[in-house]
């Protein structure tokens, strides 16, 4: 009975392991690996998210800060404009525009000194008074207000002519109606001051947001720190954000603040009138920390659950593969001969059924080896006592029929020996033939037993040099006749297991004969060999002699059976019947070939199993 | 020195008549004492039942004995010999038709001197016997006996 398979069970039985544990361990693992993936880009996806809002706050906060700053420098611009009319009308009171900037820059938030020039650039009047017949008409932002702009910003300066500080100025030029420059009104403003002006802006924690110039350097910062002159100018090659809002777009990244080495998240956002950039930034550590935790958290519990996962995902694997390879290990102990062995019937539903089948089966065919045991050991006992009646048999025969031949033997010598002058030739004759007839069947008896004994001994195997056994009944063969010239020729290497002693027995009855057979030829030959016939080896004993008629060569091997007739060739008949019953014992076979007059064959072979 | 005699335990009586007329052909056997089964043989030799009047001392110089016999067989006798104080010496061939391993070995092993299968042609016979003769009754020095 065959089920078809589909052809997918090929290809899974070619790609995936061989055991169930670990076809199950393999399952389990790809779950659990693919849900570890989705969970993976969800949390990368939380993450990206975070981050992006985290730097979406910063743009609003440094647009706050650029909100802030723009409005505080058109404030200046329009202040500058009030205190260039009041200091053109002031213009003929000595000193009374130095108190007017005085008086402005202290009650203005982050006003260093406020200077009024000519439009050549002298300074005329000045918050300070070693600012006045200063000069100023060499400073870009002078000629840009020169060359017809309302109002210039400087960049930042490291050291202002007045303060000594870093400074930067917003300069207005005084037009009158007709656009003539009258004058420039110079503010002067030192960014440690700028903080009471950016202060409206909300203070994250960790946060702090700055102002750059348009070189992109470093004018303010808050929380404020000492800032050097390369503090203020390192930004350029260390914040690309940075330097990405000076091309005019608001810009978010990730930056190492060259002040606290830190990460941080930041968005630069361009002053649009000034070409100045307002940014805003904070550690990435505190930005991210919420989301941070709260994946932390995730992943703690995700871990703890695939763990859980996995251990009931082990436990009900193993309620699989245990009982599985537990019944394997019930069936190879069974098949290993323990018989009584049964499989635990527990698992899954699949597994108790089999287990039960398979232990129906084993008891079936336990039940039969018993049954068949039994047979065999009534049999043996059988056997035994036959064997033991064989054996008291041929005990009789041995002892009570030898004697009355000897008696027939003696006494007829006796009678020929003392008696010999009262008989006539006749008497003789039959006295001679009385004594022929008890010592041949003297030999009878002998053989007979010899027979009885090749069954009843048991077999002791062994590797045997059929060629070393050949040629040693040989070499006896020829020391018992020296007389005879016979040409033998034997295989080399010949070796099988077998009874020694039997084998022996029965390769010496067949050269017997060989010998015997070949008496009467000019040319005696005698090859013993090995070879195949029908995938068996067959040892053979071949002569040239006198031969047999085929026709009787089953009856070669019965007992006491002799073909010849012939007197002078000596002979039981028994040899060749215990040959036969020599080689099956051993397992094996023999037969015969033979023509007459041209010789004979026999063949043998052993048992292959052995 | 004493007269050998022989002890022949044997109940064939055609046995009985070839070995006495072996015996007779090689000279070596002046007298020939003959028992028909086990338990004459044990009378005999320990002067017991019908051979009580015996004299003790008047001992075989070789026992000659056959296995097969009747009421008690030939290995009872011996070891019945061999469990005597004053026949345990005695010299027993044991001379049987059996060549079975078995009677050889448990011969041996109830302490015959010698075992002999009798051989079925009588020329054969005839020299074993000859040569058991002068074996044990010319060569062989009996164990002193009732000095």
């Amino acid at each position: 009975m065959t089920s078809a398979r589909a052809p997918w069970m090929a290809t899974a039985t070619r790609v995936l392991p061989a055991r169930i544990s670990s076809r199950l361990s393999l399952l389990i693992g790809l779950t659990i690996l693919s849900m570890l993936l989705l969970l993976g880009w969800m949390y990368h996806q939380r993450y990206a998210s975070q981050r992006s809002q985290a730097l979406q706050s910063e743009v609003e906060v440094a647009q706050g800060v650029a909100t802030t700053f723009a409005a505080y420098i058109r404030d200046i611009h329009r202040q500058s404009i009030t205190l260039g009319s009041a200091v053109l009308a002031l213009s003929h009171h000595e000193g009374a525009a130095d108190r007017l900037l005085a008086s402005t820059v202290s009650h203005y938030e982050g006003i260093s000194n406020i200077s009024w020039t000519s439009p050549s650039g002298h300074v005329l009047a000045s918050s300070e008074p070693n600012a006045i017949r200063g000069y100023f008409g060499d400073r870009p932002y002078f000629h840009e207000v020169a060359g017809g702009r309302d109002w210039a910003i400087s960049a930042l300066l490291p050291q202002g002519r007045i303060t000594g500080r870093p400074v930067f100025v917003v300069a207005t030029g005084i037009r009158d109606k007709r656009g003539q420059l009258l004058g420039l009104m110079i503010f002067g403003i030192e960014p440690t001051r700028l903080g009471d002006v950016l202060l409206t802006q909300r203070r994250a924690e960790g946060r702090s947001y700055s102002l750059f110039d348009g070189n992109g350097v470093l004018v303010y910062r808050n929380p404020e720190v000492d800032l050097t002159w390369e503090l203020r100018t390192g930004w350029h090659d260390a914040d690309p954000v940075m330097v990405r809002a000076l091309q005019g777009q608001p810009a978010t990244g990730e930056i190492v603040s060259i002040i606290t080495n830190e990460h941080h998240l930041a968005a630069r956002v361009p002053i649009s009138e000034l070409g100045w950039i307002a940014g805003a930034s904070r550690p990435v550590e505190t930005a991210l920390a919420p989301i941070r935790h709260a994946l932390t958290m995730d992943i703690m519990l995700t871990s703890l659950f695939t763990a859980i996962s996995l251990g009931l995902a082990a436990f009900i694997g193993r309620s699989i593969a245990v009982p599985l390879r537990r019944l394997q290990e019930d069936v190879q102990a069974f098949a290993k001969g323990d018989l009584s062995h049964r499989a635990d019937v527990s698992g899954p539903e699949e597994v108790i059924r089999v287990a039960d089948g398979f232990n129906r089966m084993a008891g079936e065919i336990h039940t039969f080896q018993e049954t068949l045991d039994a047979r065999v050991r009534q049999r043996t006992s059988e056997l035994e006592t036959s064997n033991r009646e064989l054996e008291s048999f041929s005990h009789t025969v041995a002892h009570d029929l030898r004697s009355p031949l000897r008696a027939m033997d003696g006494f007829s010598r006796y009678l020929l020996r003392h008696y010999a002058e009262r008989l006539d030739d006749r008497g003789k004759d039959y006295l001679n033939r009385i004594q022929a007839a008890a010592q041949r069947m003297g030999r009878l008896i002998d053989d007979l037993l010899g027979m009885v004994r090749i069954s009843r001994t048991t077999i002791r195997m062994q590797m045997l040099d059929l060629s070393a056994i050949a040629a040693d009944i040989v070499a006896e063969l020829r020391r018992s006749d020296p007389q005879r010239q016979v040409s033998v020729e034997i295989e080399p290497g010949m070796k099988a297991p077998g009874d020694k002693e039997l084998l022996r027995l029965a390769l010496s009855h067949l050269l017997e004969n060989a010998f015997k057979f070949t008496k009467n030829r000019g040319d005696p030959r005698i090859r013993v060999g090995v070879t195949r016939i029908k995938e068996q080896t067959a040892y053979f004993v071949q002569d040239n002699g006198m031969g047999f008629d085929m026709a009787y060569a089953d009856k070669l091997f019965l007992p006491f059976h002799r073909l010849q007739q012939d007197d002078t060739i000596p002979g039981t008949g028994i040899g060749l019947a215990m040959v036969q019953r020599i080689i099956a014992r051993h397992g094996g076979r023999v037969w015969t070939e033979g023509e007459v007059g041209k010789g004979a064959t026999f063949w043998f072979t052993l048992g292959e199993t052995t | 020195m004493k007269e050998p005699v022989i002890l022949l335990v044997e109940d064939n009586p055609d046995d009985e008549e070839l070995t006495r007329l072996a015996l007779e052909d090689s000279n070596v056997a002046n007298r020939l004492f003959v028992v028909r089964d086990g338990q004459e043989a044990l009378d005999w030799l320990f002067c017991e039942g019908v051979h009580s009047g015996r004299d003790p001392c008047f001992t075989p110089t070789v026992v000659l004995l056959d296995l097969k016999l009747p009421k008690k067989s030939g290995l009872e006798v011996l070891e019945a010999i061999r469990k005597k104080e004053y026949t345990r010496r005695l010299p027993v061939v044991i001379l049987t038709s059996s060549k079975e391993e078995q009677d050889v070995l448990r011969g041996y092993n109830l302490g015959a001197n010698s075992y002999i299968q009798k051989p079925v042609d009588y020329a054969q016979f005839l020299e074993a016997i000859r040569q058991l003769g002068v074996y044990w009754m010319v060569l062989n020095e009996p164990p002193p006996h009732c000095a």
